[in-house]
């Protein structure tokens, strides 16, 4: 670290730098932007994080995040409980909650087949799907991991296992963006959206 | 297209320059070592986002510097003026157009295209099957994004399908841990072979008649396609011809922990009236060959975008005959703008001697000199 921080500084910056999204430059401007706060801010936010990561665990049903042993929507009596939607992480689940149009229950996997960062799909909540599924009577899966390479391959290795058990298996659609404008669609887009056309 | 103004900062060994260029015939001169190459290919990194030769960005950076910058201006006749940037700094590459930051190369290539000649071309037709899908992804990337996006997608797949492969052999997973490796690479890989397939039937054509043109009919360029998953009965069947010849495969991928089919390791083959390029032509054939490849490139841009890519010649003419000379300039002469390199003027084709203006390039500085009889811009 530069040697013209003094110590503690140079300590927290390197900190910062290890969090995913942030450089050099911006742990920098954070670190200063800490040292700037009253003291009562950075009192706060260092129990914020301190609490967070006590309290805040994976609910055991699902896998999101939640602050109990079940989280709140694995809780919620209204949700459909025929539905159930698969996502690599707790983030796409909250993307999907924000539409508010999903109702039924997902299972977060807690990532994506990925032999280059040496995940394979026991490191993942698979084994735990297949116990819901067996015991839960679930009418469709719907398979929302991401359209990447990983997310794909994810999403091939799901359904080959869970077609076998009779259930309707649907896989996210991709391609342009809702109000999208077709001039402005890179090529693409538009070839992926012809591939996942569906019939009307 | 033509490039209307260029700004050059840090680039190799070139002076800081920014000049208003216009269409027509520029001959780039200087005494070897001062920077021609530099400046043609400083204009490819313009459209190409990243340059042939330099394994890596860096390399771009003037020795010593910490940072390059090249800003270019281009008009495009179907599209609309262009501004676009290339920078390259310890923190890595940008690429700009109008300003706005772009992530992926795949958008940033084709918006404004070049075409660049030089003597490696020569290699790359006698050289090796990678040399030549660089010359595919190249050609047929500029002028299809989609190509672009599959390959990028098709590379991951290879990644990570070795990757699941060493893991095998090791006996870290199961071999059935593959399989959905497999999948990928042959979705993906058979929409690459499929438009390299189109692709090459095309280009193929266009160099057959060009090289004929060039060596005034003395013998029959034929261009093919190699796949190495073999051609597909039905063209509509990459994917699965693919998948199947993976499958037959399988046992030696795993005992060699390394995927041995799949456009990774596709190739094109050149014969001359049947007899292979890489084993029988002569120097001068080969040089034709390539030559033919390249102007058949930028045929297929005009044909694809509806406008003459920006045509480099970067020290092509030394090693031609007068007519032949002729003959490159007169079809090189459809671009809206050609840059030529030479060391000394009197190997420029005369065609173009009276109707370009110069660019003297000494010890890495850049200056326009008007010629007697340059035509305006
Ligand atoms: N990154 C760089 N920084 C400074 N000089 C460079 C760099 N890369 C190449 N050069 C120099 O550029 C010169 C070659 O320029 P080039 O354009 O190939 O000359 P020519 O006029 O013969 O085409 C060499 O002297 C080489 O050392
Ligand atoms: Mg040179
Ligand atoms: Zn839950």
């Amino acid at each position: 670290m530069p040697s013209y921080f003094t110590r503690p500084l140079s300590k927290l910056v390197g900190e910062l730098e290890k969090l995913p999204g942030v450089g050099p430059k911006s742990a920098q401007r954070l670190a200063f932007h800490i040292l700037r706060l009253t003291a009562e801010e950075v009192e706060s936010l260092s129990q914020a994080i301190l609490e967070a990561k006590e309290h805040v665990r994976a609910c055991s049903i699902c896998y999101n995040y939640s602050d109990q042993d079940t989280c709140e929507i694995c809780r919620d009596a209204r949700r459909d409980r025929s539905l159930l939607c698969v996502v690599a992480d707790a983030r796409d689940l909250v993307a999907f909650e924000r539409t508010s149009e999903y109702k039924g229950l997902y299972h977060v996997l807690q990532g994506v087949i990925s032999p280059m960062d040496g995940v394979g799909p026991e490191m993942l909540r698979i084994r735990e799907l297949q116990k819901r599924i067996a015991e839960d009577g679930f009418q469709e899966i719907i398979v929302a991991t991401n359209p990447t390479i990983e997310g794909d391959a994810t999403a091939m290795y799901l359904a080959a296992i869970l077609k076998p058990l009779g259930l309707k298996v649907s896989r996210i659609a991709h391609g342009m963006p809702v109000g999208g404008d077709l001039d402005y669609a890179d090529q693409a887009t538009l070839v992926q959206s012809l591939e996942w056309r569906r019939e009307m | 297209m033509y490039l209307k103004a260029i700004s050059i900062q840090n680039y190799r060994n070139l002076e800081p320059v920014s000049m208003a260029l216009g269409q027509g015939f520029w001959a780039v001169l200087g005494e070897n070592g001062q920077g021609k190459s530099n400046l043609l290919e400083a204009v490819s990194v313009l459209c190409m986002g990243r340059s042939r030769k330099a394994d890596r960005d860096r390399d771009l950076v003037r020795f010593g510097e910490s940072f390059m910058r090249l800003e270019g201006r281009f008009s495009r006749e179907q599209r609309g003026d262009l501004e676009s940037v290339v920078r390259v700094s310890e923190e890595g590459k940008e690429l700009l157009l109008f300003g706005s930051a772009v992530t992926r190369l795949a958008k940033f290539i084709g918006e404004a295209s070049c075409v660049l000649f030089n003597s490696n071309d020569v290699e790359m037709v006698l050289g090796e099957p990678s040399g030549h899908r660089l010359f595919l992804n190249e050609a047929l990337g500029q002028v299809n994004q989609a190509y672009l996006f599959d390959l990028g997608r098709c590379r991951r797949a290879l990644e990570q399908k070795n990757r699941a492969l060493k893991d095998v052999r090791k006996g870290y997973a199961p071999a059935s841990s593959i399989g959905i490796w497999d999948t990928q690479l042959s979705q993906h890989g058979g929409r690459v072979c499929a438009r390299r397939d189109a692709f090459l039937r095309r280009l193929g054509d266009e160099a057959a008649r060009l090289y004929t043109r060039l060596s005034g009919g003395a013998e029959e360029l034929e261009t093919r396609y190699a796949p190495s998953a073999g051609m597909p009965d039905d063209p509509q069947r990459w994917t699965e011809q693919i998948a199947e010849r993976i499958a037959e495969r399988k046992q030696d991928e795993i005992l060699r922990g390394i995927a041995l089919v799949g456009p990774q390791r596709d190739d094109f083959t050149m014969t001359l009236d049947g007899a292979d390029v890489r084993s029988f032509a002569s120097r001068g054939q080969a040089r034709t060959a390539a030559l033919a490849l390249r102007l058949a490139q930028c045929r297929i841009a005009f044909e694809d975008t509806g406008e003459w890519p920006i045509v480099l010649l970067d020290d092509v003419f030394a090693e031609l005959d007068v007519s032949r000379r002729q003959l490159v300039a007169e079809l090189a002469g459809e671009a809206q703008q050609v840059f030529a390199s030479s060391a000394s003027e009197s190997d420029l084709p005369s065609e173009m001697q009276p109707a370009a203006r110069v660019i003297r390039v000494c010890r890495g500085s850049i200056a326009i000199e008007e010629n007697a009889g340059a035509v305006q811009a």
